[in-house]
């Protein structure tokens, strides 16, 4: 009965996001089928062939129709072919997912272990020089707009000392060297953002773990300082991370978009805004109701994970 | 002989907020091997405080220890110890069993995993020793069906078992101390029952020293041989249970025995004594710490007493005790 009202649930976040989207995509000025002829499309001899184009993308139908009709293909599991590359738009998702995830995956996995690390030091002694350098880079960290650094790096270490690649991306079977050379600075630039935001809340947590009387137990007992604080405390925060980190994906993937541009990696990121400079409804629609999915989803995995290694939410 | 404990003269404060809070007044005490000693005093005493600094456990930045103040444990000098050194003392020299079970544990391993930290930390064992020895240990302390029980969490199981579990870790490594800090203040009747029944067993069959400390002068009849009186932050008595509960000398232990007729029915707190204690913050009054509360108090109580040693080798703290006492002129 849950399960099912669960699944209603996530239909209906699905129907009225692609809904916006739909809606806002149309109010937004700018016909696509001008924007595929280019600078001439304006011109009278050329009038036909707009007619053409929009007759053969179904630009040509009223809104509610094509709304009808996106809706309808939606149902069936089709998400329409691109506007401008006539390739379908699931197959355009399929290759750019996997840059945008490896982005993530790379660096929420580079921001974890840093995080603990950083904000259990601070917490172990607050008040000192210690915590307040920590807190202040964290504070720097988080305030840094990604984009204004990702130049930043890309000025540095790609175009300046040359000792990686300034775009693109290589995948990781077909040359695992390129693969890390073009992700490494997008990575650095993200994970930093991610630094700042979990060593605030791992310092938080531990701070508060620290005083527990469990700690001084621990203590009385002949625990190593190394074990008590990256052991015995850091699983008590490493937990309610797993839900910070499924909280902040859509944080994240906005992220991700700003890095992917920055960067010229072809993630999903890419594709989107490509596709609304372009007006290119389908790719568009179809890029926001998987990543909207992706979010939904990833919010229950990270929940159910939280459950599965606290033993009192198990209850 | 040297005591297995050798407390001389600590003192210990700590900063709050500007000031210097004197917790812990010039306290010497011994405990030797075997031996079950009790500490009492109401709250605020300084009970805590003084065993806390047996393992140097309170934060080494906001904590002093007065310039006389020294701690051997089993001939080690705790307040000088190299970290490393020290710790190695706790856990297997001496542990320690605090007041609250419902909060002593991670609420994120295992029992078993707990035990198991403190194991590793000590002992180069295999896991399969290890484990044989956890379920032993569980078993002495009254924990039935222990493979089960290594597997639970703790919000699992009850005050009673938690603290029980206390036992069993602050026991596992063979310690020759078991400081015990109020360890049946938050139970119930049942469940402190069996907590001194099993510290009592281990006491007796292993010889394990403890240092009892309570507000409870049920806790002390039943379980110390000997007790220490602790009243604002100093020892005010000390001597044998025998000769406590026969005949107090100290105007404080006076008062805490007519609080308990019977000291077999514990005593929930030590408010029966009328007042409260002055505080410790600041500099710290030259008179007697006792002397807004005490009946017998006179001009001489204006300087106060030091702990002297009575003919029958009984110690008290205070110029109207004793029976050639200075303050009986
Ligand atoms: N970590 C600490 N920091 C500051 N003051 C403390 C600390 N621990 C104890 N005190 C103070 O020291 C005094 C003695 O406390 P404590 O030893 O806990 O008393 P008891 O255990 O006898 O009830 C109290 O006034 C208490 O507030
Ligand atoms: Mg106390």
């Amino acid at each position: 009965m849950t399960r099912l009202y669960g699944a209603v649930r996530v239909l209906l976040i699905l129907w009225v996001v692609v809904t916006v989207v739909f809606v806002t995509l149309r109010l937004t000025p700018g016909d696509p089928a001008e924007l595929l002829l280019g600078p001439t499309a304006g011109r009278q001899d050329n009038a036909e062939r707009l007619a053409e184009i929009r007759a053969a993308y179904g630009l040509d139908k009223s809104i509610p129709v094509q709304y009808g009709i996106f809706l309808g293909n939606l149902a069936t599991g089709d998400l329409g072919v691109s506007n401008r590359s006539q390739r379908p738009v699931i197959e355009m998702i399929g290759t750019a997912a996997p840059v945008t995830i490896w982005l993530i995956v790379l660096s929420v996995t580079a921001a974890v272990p840093a995080s603990i690390l950083l904000g259990t030091l601070a917490a172990e002694r607050r008040g000192s020089g210690r915590d307040a350098t920590i807190r202040t880079v964290a504070t720097v960290f988080i305030a840094i707009p990604s984009f204004w650094l990702g130049l930043l790096l890309l000025n540095w270490f790609a175009s300046g000392l040359r000792w990686f690649p300034s775009r693109g991306f290589e995948p990781l079977l077909a040359d695992p060297l390129a693969f890390a050379a073009h992700m490494t600075l997008p990575v650095l630039t993200l994970a930093i953002f991610l630094i700042g935001s979990f060593t605030r809340f791992v310092y938080t947590e531990t701070a508060d773990t620290l005083e527990r009387d469990y700690i001084t137990v621990g203590r009385a007992m002949g625990l190593s300082r190394r074990s008590i604080l990256f052991r015995f405390s850091a699983k008590n925060s490493l937990t309610p991370l797993i839900i910070v980190v499924g909280v902040e994906i859509g944080t994240l993937i906005g992220g991700a978009v700003i890095v992917e541009e920055v960067f010229g990696l072809p993630g999903l990121g890419r594709l989107l805004l490509a596709g609304v400079m372009s007006r290119d409804y389908p790719v568009v629609q179809g890029t926001v109701l998987i990543i909207t999915l992706a979010v939904i989803l990833i919010n229950i995995l990270s929940e159910w994970l939280y459950r599965l290694i606290t033993p009192q939410a198990r209850a | 002989m040297t005591a297995l404990l050798q407390i001389d003269d600590l003192s210990v404060s700590f900063r709050v907020g500007g000031a210097e809070l004197h917790a812990v007044i010039d306290v010497s005490l011994a405990v030797r091997a075997g031996e079950r000693v009790g500490v009492i005093g109401e709250s605020g005493s300084g009970k805590s405080v003084m065993a806390r600094s047996i393992l140097r456990l309170d934060d080494p930045r906001r904590t002093r220890y007065g310039a006389g103040s020294a701690i051997s444990l089993d001939g080690q000098q705790v307040l000088t110890l190299p970290d490393a050194g020290l710790r190695r003392l706790r856990g297997q020299t001496a542990s320690m069993i605090f007041q609250n079970p419902m909060h002593s544990l991670n609420p994120a391993f295992t029992i078993g995993n707990q035990l198991d930290a403190v194991l590793r930390a000590h002992r180069p064992d295999s896991r399969a020793e290890r484990h044989r020895r956890i379920l032993a240990m569980l078993t002495d302390v009254d924990l039935p069906g222990p493979e089960d029980l290594v597997n639970r969490y703790p919000h699992e199981l009850s005050g009673g078992q938690r603290q029980r579990v206390m036992v069993a870790q602050a026991v596992l490594c063979e310690p020759a101390l078991v400081i015990a800090d109020e360890p049946t203040s938050a139970l119930d009747v049942t469940a402190q029952d069996s907590v001194l029944e099993v510290l009592g067993r281990l006491n007796r069959d292993r010889g394990i020293a403890v240092l009892m400390i309570t507000h409870d002068m049920g806790v002390v009849a039943r379980f110390c041989e000997k007790v220490n009186v602790m009243y604002g932050g100093r020892l005010v008595e000390s001597g044998s249970v025998d000769r406590i509960f026969a005949a107090p000398e100290h105007p404080y232990t006076v008062g805490l025995l007519d609080a308990t007729p019977n000291p077999a029915a514990p005593l929930k707190d030590l408010v029966a004594v009328q007042g409260t204690q002055a505080t410790r913050r600041g500099t710290v009054s030259s008179a007697c710490a006792f002397i807004d509360r005490c009946p017998l108090a006179t001009e001489v109580c204006g300087t106060a007493p030091p702990l002297r040693r009575l003919p029958d080798g009984h110690h008290v703290a205070c110029h109207h005790a004793g029976p050639d006492s200075p303050g009986r002129a």
